[in-house]
């Protein structure tokens, strides 16, 4: 009844209604292209308009200043827009001395004329002076507020000042130096030599356990050529003529200020001995135990977590690791045969296995009684052992670390030897052989 | 075609509870349950799930019974002097907390993505566009709800697939954080955090039938705490418990970490823009609710006109808080008010059920 009433007055209107849907359909185009002038209106910039910060470099200058350098990639290189602006170059490097990297900011739109914007930023460049004053804490955590700076971003620590590691982190080969980091991030991800440092895993690491960073140069620091590769910390690596950038080691942190370096090798326990594992794929070579003064050089690979036992029952905790790491022997500089000869095998086994044990130890001692504090993360386990928070921290875990109870266990396999039997060697006659 | 006949199944019923409830592990109240649940606030949301889950029992076990809905029930077992009253003292606590979220949701958006434009114009937006689609009416919100349903756990098992690089399982230890007690307590006062599906049960008479309801709701329920759980579970597991404390608004910062390998990165526009769309859902669920109680209360037919007025209030009132923290504490206040006023309701009406039963 309602609707055929309403038919009829609709009939009745039609020629009045044909106008007033007119009416309203203009209205609704009005408003549509207002949508589009006004999307976002405070807030909107043009992309042409923004300067994109690569690299973020700070250093101190004294108690209350601090030298921020802006890293800003020119987005033309590496473009096919090149042709237009052929004598730019890849990045423009501007340092302001300021109180923080906020105001830093603002004074370097002075000089920049778009508009410095955080949003591609991924690596931090910390200055070792500055890492190892009380400052750097306050500097770091009072940036993450800033929406822009996300918590991915990845830690450098560099020996010399963060300025100077920039300007002259000039690779020859990555011109765009966001492309630089990235390569050199996806190295480190399987060879283990330096940590994953974001400031995502710096913030968790603030209440005694220990935070390592990666550790870079470009400057070169005189060190014996080690036979150990692993013994080397960045600036050390015998390179010449070369990119200067060397990244190599780790800085160590310990409840917000850096304390230490710890060599490749040291780095590699760090991430080996934790839970979850980073190093996937580490190469290193270790003494042959057949013959002196030559070296075996394995990949290992490690497949499984760590497993992990922490013991919280007695006065101090008791931790026992074990890693289960399979190897490939890459290169037998001592031509010993362990390929074919299955006793050899063992003992090469045995003996990067017992190396190993007796390296981990020696650095997990130098933990407890240089640092003392767990860079393991080995209280992340010693939770798992509590019903509360209260307890937790009633236990006091990073109080007890120091005088901790170790026990670490290495397995490896000898999983295959590359596209070679025996190694070849000098007048090997098969004749002469089966007849002696 | 099946003609539309206003009403809603329980599809449309279960994914609305989605919108309304399980959208608020993005907003402020994960800051609210790390504060008092440490590191196990998934297990308070579990705990207040099971809590709520008495009430909502009693509650659509009445309603099958009488087969009314919820402003009926309250007047016919409370009179209609005590059951006015209840229903206005719902309506203030409704419309308070409409105004406080929405003023939550606008700085969420204003910190993170649009620090420069000012906030009255951003909320102005948010009520505009609510109130456009709560004109719509219950079905059609309804509808939608369903329509995005499916984008929605799209979106939340990318998010967990790309942020699952950064999970550490560990982080969730202790189990208990503070305490099985703390836990008790903090998951009672805090039950209010699954309220809406009581206040769902006014919509009763907009749904096809009992057993959709029932079906709907039940489902809902336990999609939204699913929800609850799973994404406090993962703010721990990415943030670890001291710093997650200090992280306001985990899910936008959370939507920052996702990335595929290292070449996909920095895609939270789409999470931003899927999320703004549940938003305005949202509070159009909200705006719906607040005029549908409004007009029954003062005896009004045509309800849907006041969803223009109520959301322009709602807009001067979600002005008050100077910043997210004084809103933060303001809700926490009203979380825990609410409470017992949400689990007390069905067990009053079920106790004088059971009591005038006996007299007549």
């Amino acid at each position: 009844m309602r609707r055929r009433l309403f038919k009829l007055a609709n009939i009745h209107r039609e020629r009045h209604g044909k106008l007033k849907k007119v009416a309203i359909a203009c209205v609704k185009v009005m408003f549509a292209i207002q949508a589009l002038l006004l999307s976002g209106c405070a807030d909107r910039i043009e992309l042409e308009r923004l300067a994109h910060v690569v690299v973020l470099g700070l250093d101190m200058v004294d108690d209350h200043f601090i030298r921020v350098t802006f890293q800003i990639a020119n987005p033309q290189v590496g473009s096919t827009d090149r042709g237009q602006s052929e004598k730019e170059p890849s990045s423009d490097i501007v340092a302001i001395v300021a109180t923080d990297v906020m105001t830093a900011r603002e004074l370097a739109n002075t000089i920049i004329p778009r508009q410095i914007n955080f949003t591609h930023l991924q690596t931090l460049i910390v200055s070792e002076e500055l890492a190892r004053s009380e400052h750097f804490h306050h500097t770091v955590a009072s940036m993450v507020r800033q929406p822009e700076i996300r918590r991915e971003l990845h830690l450098i620590i560099t020996r010399e000042p963060a300025f100077e590691f920039i300007k002259k982190n000039t690779p020859l080969m990555e011109t765009r130096p966001h492309k630089y980091y990235e390569f050199m991030m996806e190295q480190w991800a399987t060879s283990g030599v330096v940590p994953v440092s974001t400031l995502n895993e710096y913030m968790k690491d603030l209440s005694g356990e220990l935070f390592v960073a990666i550790y870079a140069t470009t400057r070169r620091i005189e060190a014996p050529n080690f036979k150990f590769e692993g013994h080397y910390r960045a600036g050390e690596v015998p390179a010449e003529k070369s990119d200067p950038a060397q990244i190599v080691g780790s800085a160590v942190f310990k409840e917000g200020k850096m304390i230490g370096t710890l060599t490749a090798e040291e780095t590699r326990y760090v991430l080996l001995l934790g839970k979850e594992g980073t190093a996937r794929a580490l190469i290193s070579s270790f003494p042959d135990p057949l013959r002196e003064n030559a070296r075996v050089t394995a990949r290992l690979i490690s497949l499984e977590d760590t497993h992990l036992d922490v013991d919280v029952s007695g006065e101090v905790p008791k931790i026992s690791a074990k890693i289960k790491l399979y190897a490939q022997l890459l290169s037998i500089q001592g031509l010993t045969n362990y390929v074919t000869n299955i006793n050899n095998q063992r003992v090469l086994e045995r003996s990067i296995e017992e190396k190993l044990e007796e390296e981990t130890l020696k650095f997990v001692r130098r933990t407890q009684e240089e640092f003392r504090g767990d860079p393991f993360g080995w209280h992340q386990e010693a939770r798992k052992k509590f019903w509360t928070w209260q307890d937790y921290l009633r236990y006091d875990f990073f109080g007890k670390y120091p005088r901790a109870e170790v026990k670490v266990e290495y397995d490896i396999f000898i999983e295959s030897f590359g596209k070679q039997f025996e190694p070849e060697r000098l007048n090997d006659n098969p004749i002469t052989k089966e007849g002696t | 075609m099946q003609i539309s006949d206003g009403k809603i199944g329980y599809k449309e019923l279960f994914s609305s509870v989605l919108f309304l409830i399980a959208i608020k592990v993005t907003d402020s109240t994960p800051d609210l349950l790390f504060y008092h649940g440490m590191n196990a606030a998934w297990l308070i949301a579990l705990l207040s799930a099971l809590i709520m889950a008495v009430p909502l029992a009693i509650l659509v076990r009445l309603m099958n019974k009488y087969n009314t809905g919820l402003y009926d029930l309250i007047r016919t077992f409370m009179g209609r002097w005590i059951g006015e009253l209840l229903v206005i003292v719902l309506l203030i606590f409704l419309f308070a907390s409409t105004s406080l979220n929405a003023r939550s949701y606008i700085d969420i958006v204003n910190t993170l993505f649009f620090p420069q434009t000012n906030i009255p114009n951003l909320l102005f937006l948010l009520m505009l566009f609510s109130s456009l689609v709560a004109i719509r009416g219950f079905e059609t919100l309804g509808r939608m709800c369903w329509f995005l349903f499916g984008v929605i756990q799209v979106v939340g098992i990318f998010l967990f697939v790309t942020t699952w690089q950064h999970t550490y399982f560990t982080h969730l230890f202790p189990i208990l954080g503070p305490g099985l007690k703390g836990l008790l307590w903090n998951a009672l006062v805090h039950s209010s955090i699954y309220g809406e599906i009581i206040l769902l049960a006014f919509m009763y008479p907009y749904v096809r039938s009992s057993f959709a309801y029932r079906k709907g709701v039940w489902i809902g329920f336990i999609l939204a705490s699913v929800f609850f759980i799973f994404f406090h579970g993962l703010y721990v597991l990415v943030f670890d418990y001291p710093p997650v404390l200090h992280v306001a608004f985990p899910y936008h910062q959370l939507t920052r970490a996702a990335s595929f390998g290292t070449q996909a990165a920095h895609f939270e526009a789409i999470f931003l823009g899927i999320w703004i769309i549940s938003a305005v859902i949202h509070f159009a669920f909200y705006l719906y609710l607040l005029a549908y109680l409004f007009a029954r209360t003062f005896k009004i037919h045509e309800f849907e006109p006041l969803i223009y007025p109520l959301a322009m209030l709602i807009f001067l009132f979600g002005g008050f808080p100077k910043n997210i923290v004084q809103q933060t504490v303001l809700r926490d206040l009203l979380i825990n008010s609410s409470s017992f006023l949400f689990i007390l309701l069905p067990v009053v009406l079920w106790a004088l059920q059971r009591w005038k039963g006996r007299s007549t």
